[in-house]
């Protein structure tokens, strides 16, 4: 197999992993009975997940991040528009940067 | 639950903005790919088939010395998190039919799943939301890889204009919409507590990407303790 084929093979594979993790949550529930109860941990599962990645990237990301996060936050709060809250982020995050902070 | 066109626009405009965003990111996708040695075609087939770029990056420092078989383990590593989000969609997805549904998921990422699950608490019942949404991120994400790819180096650091704040201050919005539309007390703390501290412990612990598998699992249970009491 030349190396143009192995690469395209590589690719295509490299897609069904990905396309079967994006339909077996859906697949795995569909052969469950949902209950009140279930419906309500999944509910906060999709919670977790947000609060999961947002800590995760300020522990990483150090002081920097967390402020940005910190200003997005208090945008979300004072405005309720999630692209005012981006704005704040990502200037915040500029404005630290360019501080080399 | 339905999914139609209007809903479709509905998502593509709440994360049009996110999506131009996204930009960047692809353009240091394509870059980093076809200096790894992939051709430019073969970049952007790679980023309009697989679309996730947790798994396209981990990818990159296998692609010349890795198997076939490495490769797909890494990806499916970085790429679990997908199967929370899908259960976390099912109460809603799984009322349309199974085609459409296996169709829709297949543009699944954190983003519209974030402005999907939200939009359903709040009562829409519209799957075309996080298809749309997800079309928006996948057009910029395909079209960024490809200037990456044929420009061939991208700008550079991206954190100079902040710019790699721009998903996580998302998702902290996304968190506080749904912490304002519905606030539950002690409902919505605790699983927030646990959720923060497997995160923290979870990420010096466990191997990139599973500390979110673990922290939805861990915030899931607490959820599942206190609903009814």
């Amino acid at each position: 197999m030349d190396a143009s084929t192995l690469s395209y093979l590589t690719i295509a594979a490299m897609a069904v992993t990905v396309y079967l993790t994006r339909i077996a949550g859906s697949e795995l529930m569909s052969r469950i009975t949902m209950t009140a109860r279930l419906e309500a941990m999944l509910k906060t599962m999709a919670a977790s997940v947000l609060v999961a990645i947002v800590v995760s990237e300020c522990a990483r990301g150090g002081l920097r991040d967390s402020l940005a996060v910190g200003a997005a936050a208090a945008l979300m709060l004072a405005t309720r528009n999630p692209y005012a809250a981006m704005t704040a982020g990502v200037a915040a995050a500029a404005a630290l940067s360019f501080l080399q902070i | 639950m339905t999914l139609t066109l209007k809903g479709f626009f509905k998502g593509f405009r709440s994360l049009s903005w996110l999506a131009v965003f996204l930009i960047p990111f692809g353009m240091a996708f394509g870059a980093a790919a076809v200096e790894r040695g992939i051709s430019v075609e073969q970049a952007i087939l790679m980023s309009a088939a697989v679309f996730s770029a947790a798994a396209q990056f981990a990818a990159m420092p296998l692609w010349e010395t890795g198997t076939v078989l490495s490769l797909v383990l890494v990806v499916l590593a970085v790429s679990t998190r997908h199967i929370l989000l899908g259960a976390a969609l099912s109460p809603w997805l799984n009322q349309i039919s199974r085609p459409r549904r296996l169709a829709g998921l297949s543009v699944l990422s954190d983003p519209n799943f974030a402005d999907s699950s939200a939009a359903f608490e709040r009562g829409e019942r519209d799957a075309g939301r996080l298809v749309g949404g997800g079309a928006a991120l996948w057009l910029s994400w395909v079209a960024g890889s490809a200037i990456g790819a044929v420009a061939g180096e991208s700008f550079g650091d991206l954190s100079r204009f902040g710019i790699d704040a721009l998903m996580v201050s998302y998702f902290t919005a996304m968190i506080l919409a749904r912490w304002l539309d519905r606030w539950q007390g002690s409902a919505t703390v605790l699983p927030a507590l646990t959720a923060a501290a497997v995160a923290l412990v979870g990420l010096h612990l466990l191997p990139a990407g599973w500390n979110i598998v673990a922290t939805a699992l861990a915030g899931g249970a607490v959820g599942g303790f206190l609903h009814g009491r």
